[in-house]
């Protein structure tokens, strides 16, 4: 359990924020993830999105070393994540769906626990932002409302000093107003720290305007994974005369045919793509996108999408 | 982990020095009166088999003194149980059902140390607090296992004396870590683990107990009545009749009722060939009764505990 810990996470290097090689979680026969490959760069903000029961928590679970898995590896910063070794606990601060915190216990009892489990503890941030919220020391958890109870779990998460931050659905049990403020403590700590941000949700919308990377999960695979700018700017929504044609074109997604027009998503490679003249080509939003990609077929019956190397870092 | 140990079951910690407390003043006031009778009145009486009417008096009043003192102190019985359910089941059922298992698992601590840790001083607690209340009590009761047929063999004497007491507690603080783990809702868990606690606790006690070693058996004539017979654990007793037969309880009725009054009774059965017999452990084999006991319910803790750990590191969901 003890050895070399790298303090600051590789912020400027190659090394991933976070690695998943041919990851899987088996419950008796239901398969929750399968062969999930991941690659997620240092300093981003990661949106993990996909349905309900897609397979999210399972992941999330997997890595905070909260879930053992069944097949596959997960690093954080190098640093192998399981149950059994609190290298890679340090390395992930992660506040669960609903916050918890222990009802009976003070936010200093909270502060006292998060100084006892952690070798490193930043006691200072946590009360700063206790004092921001106007909320007392010896406030206990019970006492506290939806949001605070929020922004108390997120505080202690960010007082873990961990370079790699994972929040899943934090925002679901929230009002707008609420939202709001979580959202920016959590992005104040990435302008100033750095931190690599994993957050899941199963509302896209909510995650478009912070997050610089995305990853589609649905029926336990990733579908996507990528760059949020790179993945709208190469992907078009070509309509077009139902002909053949449509066969010639490369990279199709996902293809409809109405009687007489038919309209297809394709994932270009070059800078300026051309069509034939015939195709009316636009852009399309990252909702749209995300949903395409959901309502592609089982893949069972295909290959998962995996992230192309090629795909370059965020920003 | 201390600190969150401590933080996390204080209540139980205090109530437990309180109870502690409590019982010690009651039980040493109520302790000690009942040894000073012993020593000044009872134990000559009983020493000199003396059957004057005044020792007779002072033997049954003695007598009516420990049956209320047994029925006192029964509700000691319910504390293993009690710790099972309120510090063993409440040991992880309530993470899982507060959804805290995630915050708590998710700190620079493996869940393995956290739960080594904690089930580690809570078994030490738990010992050191049962233990002092077995030497309470085995000191308040030994003016009273005196006075008894079974001695420190009967069940309420066995059961909070020496090492049986402290053993029970931490089966059932064991099991009630393991069901927590497995049933996760802390209402239910409570349940099973008495439920289960009860199932393995009380028919361990009539039926392994009386074969922990071979019971001796003797017989006698009837002109020799029994002079070492007090705090032998006897586990049956009756007649043969002159061939070596043992006889049904009805068939001895038909040969005594025959007989019209009471002097003399001892003479008849023996001109009818009859002579007794019982089967019983010696009072001697009290602490080899206990360690057996306290063997088993240690191996017993040591399997559950062993079975939480791998459990819970095997997978939290």
């Amino acid at each position: 359990m003890s050895g070399p810990l790298s303090i600051e996470p590789n912020l400027g290097g190659d090394a991933p924020a976070l690695e998943t090689e041919r990851l899987g979680k088996r419950y008796g026969k239901v398969r929750a993830l399968h062969d999930c490959w991941l690659s997620l760069p240092a300093g981003a903000v990661i949106a993990l999105v996909g349905p309900n029961g897609a397979g999210k928590s399972t992941l999330l679970q997997l890595v905070t070393a909260l879930l053992e898995p069944t097949e596959g590896v997960v690093r954080v910063f190098d640093a192998p994540v399981r149950a059994g070794a609190a290298a890679g606990l340090e390395q992930v601060a992660f506040v669960a769906q609903d916050h918890p915190l222990y009802r009976g216990f003070t936010l200093a009892d909270h502060l006292e626990m998060g100084r006892r489990l952690n070798r490193r503890w930043d006691r200072t941030l946590a009360e700063r932002r206790f004092a921001e919220l106007d909320l007392p020391l010896r406030r206990r958890a019970k006492d506290l409302s939806g949001g605070q109870q929020a922004q108390v779990a997120l505080a202690l998460a960010l007082a873990k000093r961990a370079p790699l931050l994972v929040l899943d659905e934090p925002l679901a049990s929230l009002d707008p107003l609420a939202r709001r403020e979580f959202m920016s403590t959590v992005m104040a700590a990435v302008a100033e720290d750095g931190l690599t941000v994993l957050m899941s949700s199963h509302v896209v919308a909510e995650l478009e305007r912070v997050s610089d990377w995305l990853v589609v999960l649905s029926h336990g695979r990733v579908r996507l994974s990528g760059p949020v700018d790179d993945l709208v700017s190469s992907h078009r929504v070509l309509t077009g005369p139902r002909t053949e044609l449509a066969a010639s074109v490369p990279g199709v997604v996902r293809q409809e045919h109405a009687d007489r027009h038919s309209t297809m998503l394709v994932r270009t490679t070059g800078e300026r793509p051309e069509f034939h003249p015939a195709w009316q080509s636009r852009s399309i939003g990252l909702e749209d996108l995300v949903l395409a990609y959901l309502e592609l077929p089982d893949p069972a019956s295909q290959p998962p999408a995996q992230p192309s190397p090629t795909e370059t870092s965020p920003r | 982990m201390i600190w969150l140990t401590w933080r996390q079951h204080r209540v139980q910690a205090l109530s437990a020095i309180g109870l502690l407390i409590l019982a010690g003043v009651f039980l040493g006031l109520h302790g000690q009166s009942l040894h000073d009778e012993y020593r000044q009145h009872v134990a000559g009486c009983l020493a000199t088999d003396d059957t004057s009417p005044a020792c007779s008096m002072t033997v049954r009043s003695y007598f009516d003194k420990v049956a209320r003192a047994e029925r006192l102190i029964t509700w000691v019985n319910v504390i293993p149980g009690l710790i099972g359910a309120v510090v063993g089941a409440t040991l992880l059922a309530p993470e899982y059902e507060n959804g805290t298992w995630r915050l708590a698992w998710t700190q620079g601590v493996t869940r393995t140390r956290w739960l080594v840790t904690k089930a580690a001083l809570l078994v030490a607690a738990t010992l050191v607090f049962t233990g002092a209340m077995a030497w309470l009590f085995t000191w308040y009761r030994e003016p009273m296992d005196k006075v008894v047929v079974d001695g420190r063999f009967a069940a309420q004497a066995f059961d909070t004396e020496g090492l049986s007491f402290p053993v029970y507690t931490l089966f059932a603080l064991s099991l009630g870590a393991l069901v927590g783990l497995l049933i996760r809702r802390t209402v239910t868990a409570i349940v099973i683990t008495v439920a289960v606690f009860l199932a393995v606790r009380l028919p361990a006690e009539s039926y392994l107990r009386p074969h922990y070693q071979n019971p001796v058996t003797r017989t006698g004539s009837p002109l020799t009545p029994l002079t070492d017979k007090r705090h032998h654990w006897i586990l049956s007793d009756g007649w043969l009749d002159a061939t070596g037969r043992r006889l049904s309880h009805d068939e001895y009725r038909r040969i005594a009722n025959a007989y019209p009054d009471r002097t003399g009774f001892a003479e008849y059965l023996q001109s009818h060939g009859l002579r007794w017999w019982e089967t019983y452990h010696p009072a001697t084999r009290f602490w080899h009764f206990q360690l057996t006991e306290a063997a088993l319910y240690t191996s017993l803790s040591a399997i559950l505990l062993a079975a939480t750990t791998l459990r819970l590191r095997r997978r939290a969901l």
